[in-house]
């Protein structure tokens, strides 16, 4: 559906189209500006090490992080009951900050005796072993949603079809095996280019990476020329990451395009074995979630530390989820009509600016910080936007639009056309055919795209570090803080109350989201 | 009456309709045949102005709709459209469907509306399952709903995209007396896709043979028992010169 004439859908796309490329692309082509006139040979050369340690340490949790997904979705398929539990509480350990991670599983490991030895020697807290896990921990849900969701699209007339053709199991396992290595090496890539990125954790475990370097030279020694020079490398790393990402994409919407919805497993396949499923799952929840919880729980000591740590910080709290919320609120609606201009091709180069957009997101959230600052609190004509956090604003829905786009593009696709264009040929306008045929339908979608963007910007440590103005103080600002200044009992309390920040209002919006689909699928 | 003027456009790369024509009177029951991939969907999408026109240009007793500087909006033609695929609102009841078409008639009051309402989901015997949802229909019955929620926005002309395929010939022809019954009424215009030869025979009134992209005037059987060219029809020639 292409319409070229000017009405109220095309001023939408139009005007999100343009605020899209504003947000995303300015940066992108700003930071390969800046990366081709800063480059010298002299920085990358003295920089092979840093390049090398940090791609080992995002290669080997990537390399992890993947099994560890593939183990996880191998069991939640087969599991016959409480599944969406099962996928919920695995899924947690996303929306914790890596940092939560870093802290829980480093205060695991000093305070039992028995893991400690297991762990051999290096006990440390530049533990190397320990930073690959944590990252590790921190992305494999990533791996788990993307296998989770092949494997439910394998259809059991693939495994008879194998059985016509006179092939065995070994067969009809092999034939499973290459149909998930398309999924498998997109999920590696995906969170190799996450823990690429990735500060806190190699900052906390005092690793030196491309990001905790970029981080301390703007942070610590503003000194941004310096940070622009590391720029190079971490570009050519991010795009030849996106670069072999962007063509697995293209393959994976070919079998995504195959059309075979997700199906229930056939009861000869649930009877495989479930109850070893069930235990695999629970143990992961067990050993994964809530034991690292238990942890911090374990070093908060005292119970009135818990209470002191609420009084510190619920002001911190207040302002980053109102921070969160309203860059939910703006990527959301920008990422609304942009997939829909992109979906219905109403933008012409919908696929370039798609390609823009996700290629912000591989960019490490320093670099960005990077650009912002420049472009903000340098220039004279600008200041009153680093100062007012509307910079801060701007940067994290550049960061999160692209989660945004993807998933309403997708949601787009679902809902489809023909009911809108059903409407728009019974005469009624496209405003209400927005408001009331495809909005309600959009409706668990955009839930779920709110609530990731809300929660990755309340969890947002980089950017916030990096562009929070003067006199505003978020949760994960007073939590950095702490990790530098504060007491480990003292930390552990305020990372206990930011899980607990998290994980409520999710759960209430979950319920709600739970209904809404109750509704729409309840005719 | 609906004019379509050399009217072409392009798909993936494929010309579907290449300077196509074509005349529908008023009150007529047009029907539009063609083989699969003809472009039969394409020309109606292009009238109900889900699609622009590469060239060319489409109006409506005599007001232009599409053309080189002119757009007017699909829901601004006084036409419905009825999908091959329905493209019913599932999250909406039956009675809801045509209520959400009734609330954009701003002349209509609310009473009129219900009135409205009521008169449709009797006439296409779907009263009783005013509140289910789209899901609980058999494939028959969303086809009436389909119908019905076009017929309530009281259309000049109704495009219709293989509507009955999904229906028995019982149930078929008492939709067909209702869109008739309609057409009588309000004077409105009958645009079909069907390759339902005995359909045609009874009610069309102008039959266009899409091919390679052409729309062609065809001779009805009626006509051709009229005429002196029943040789030519023996001989697969029913194709004549396009009428612009």
């Amino acid at each position: 559906m292409a319409v070229l004439s000017w009405d109220s859908r095309t001023t939408a796309a139009t005007l999100s189209g343009a605020l899209v490329v504003a947000i995303c692309g300015v940066p992108v082509v700003w930071l390969a500006f800046e990366a081709v006139a800063n480059a010298d040979l002299m920085i990358w050369t003295r920089s092979a090490a840093l390049l090398a340690r940090s791609l080992i340490l995002s290669l080997l949790a990537a390399a992890l992080a993947t099994g560890l997904g593939a183990a996880a979705a191998g069991a939640l398929n087969r599991v016959d009951r409480q599944r969406g539990v099962l996928i919920g509480l695995l899924v947690i350990p996303l929306l914790i900050p890596s940092y939560i991670h870093a802290l829980s599983w480093s205060g695991l490991l000093s305070d039992s005796r028995w893991l400690r030895r297991a762990a051999g020697p290096v006990t440390d807290m530049a533990s190397w072993s320990l930073s690959i896990w944590v990252l590790t921990v921190s992305y494999y849900p990533v791996a788990m949603l993307v296998i989770l969701a092949a494997l439910r699209r394998w259809d059991d007339r693939f495994t008879w079809s194998a059985w016509a053709h006179g092939q065995g199991p070994d067969a009809v396992r092999r034939l499973r095996m290459q149909y998930l290595r398309a999924p498998a090496l997109a999920a590696f890539l995906v969170i190799f280019l996450l823990v690429f990125g990735d500060f806190a954790v190699p900052d906390f475990f005092q690793i030196d990476t491309y990001a905790t370097r970029i981080f301390v030279q703007v942070s610590s020694y503003l000194d941004t020329s310096g940070a622009m020079g590391l720029v190079v490398p971490v570009m050519i790393v991010v795009l030849v990451g996106f670069g072999v990402l962007a063509r697995m994409s293209a393959r994976l919407a070919l079998m995504g395009s195959y059309g075979l919805p997700a199906v229930e497993r056939s009861p000869r396949e649930m009877s495989r074995s479930p109850w070893m499923a069930r235990v695999l799952a629970g143990a992961l929840v067990l050993s994964i979630v809530i034991i690292p919880l238990g942890s911090l729980v374990r070093m908060t000591g005292t119970a009135h530390v818990l209470p002191k740590a609420l009084s510190m910080i619920k002001d911190d709290a207040a302002t980053g989820y109102l921070l969160a919320l309203s860059v939910a609120a703006l990527t959301v609606v920008i990422a609304l009509f942009a997939a829909y201009a992109i979906q219905r091709r109403l933008l012409p180069g919908g696929l370039w600016i798609r390609l823009l957009v996700c290629l912000l997101f591989a960019v490490p959230a320093s670099l960005l910080g990077l650009w912002a600052i420049r472009a903000w609190n340098q220039s004279s004509l600008l200041g009153w936007g680093y100062d007012c956090g509307l910079a801060l604003l701007l940067a994290l829905s550049a960061r999160w639009l692209p989660l945004g786009l993807e998933l309403l593009i997708i949601a787009w696709r679902q809902v489809g056309s023909p009911q809108e264009e059903a409407a728009l040929a019974c005469g009624v306008a496209w405003l209400p055919t927005l408001r009331r045929i495809l909005l309600p339908q959009l409706g668990p979608a955009l839930g779920v795209a709110f609530l990731l963007i809300t929660v990755f910007s309340f969890n947002e440590l980089t950017l916030v570090t990096l562009l929070a103005p003067p006199g505003l103080s978020t949760l994960t600002l007073r939590m950095f803080q702490t990790v530098h200044y504060g007491s480990p009992s003292l930390l552990a309390a305020i990372c206990l109350w930011h899980v607990v920040f998290l994980l409520v209002p999710i759960a209430a919006l979950l319920l709600v989201m739970r209904r809404w689909q109750t509704r729409l699928s309840g005719q | 009456m609906l004019q379509l003027s050399e009217v072409s456009r392009v798909l993936g790369g494929r010309r579907v309709l290449d300077r196509s024509s074509l005349f529908l009177g008023q009150q007529e029951i047009g029907v539009i045949s063609g083989a699969s991939g003809a472009g039969k969907t394409t020309l109606l999408r292009l009238i109900a102005g889900l699609e622009p026109p590469e060239s060319g240009e489409i109006s409506w007793r005599t007001e232009p709709l599409s053309g080189p500087n002119t757009w007017v909006s699909p829901w601004q033609r006084p036409f419905a459209m009825v999908f091959q695929d329905l493209g019913l609102w599932p999250h909406l009841t039956v009675s809801d469907h045509l209520a959400f078409v009734l609330r954009s008639r701003r002349e209509l009051t609310r009473a009129d509306r219900r009135r409205m309402e009521r008169r449709w989901l009797s006439e296409l015997q779907i009263a009783e399952l005013s509140h289910r949802y789209p899901a609980e229909l058999s494939g028959g019955q969303q086809q009436r709903v389909a119908i019905a929620r076009s017929l309530v926005r009281d259309p000049q002309l109704v495009l219709l995209d293989e509507a009955f395929a999904h229906l028995d010939k019982t149930t078929a022809d008492v939709v067909w007396t209702v869109i008739e019954d309609w057409r009588r009424e309000s004077g409105g215009t009958v645009l079909a896709v069907t390759h339902d030869t005995a359909w045609i025979e009874r009610h069309a009134t102008q039959w266009f043979a899409l091919e390679e992209g052409h729309t062609r005037v065809r001779l009805l059987p009626n006509e051709l028992r009229c005429t002196s060219r029943s040789s030519m029809a023996s001989a697969g020639a029913l194709c004549l010169p396009v009428r612009s």
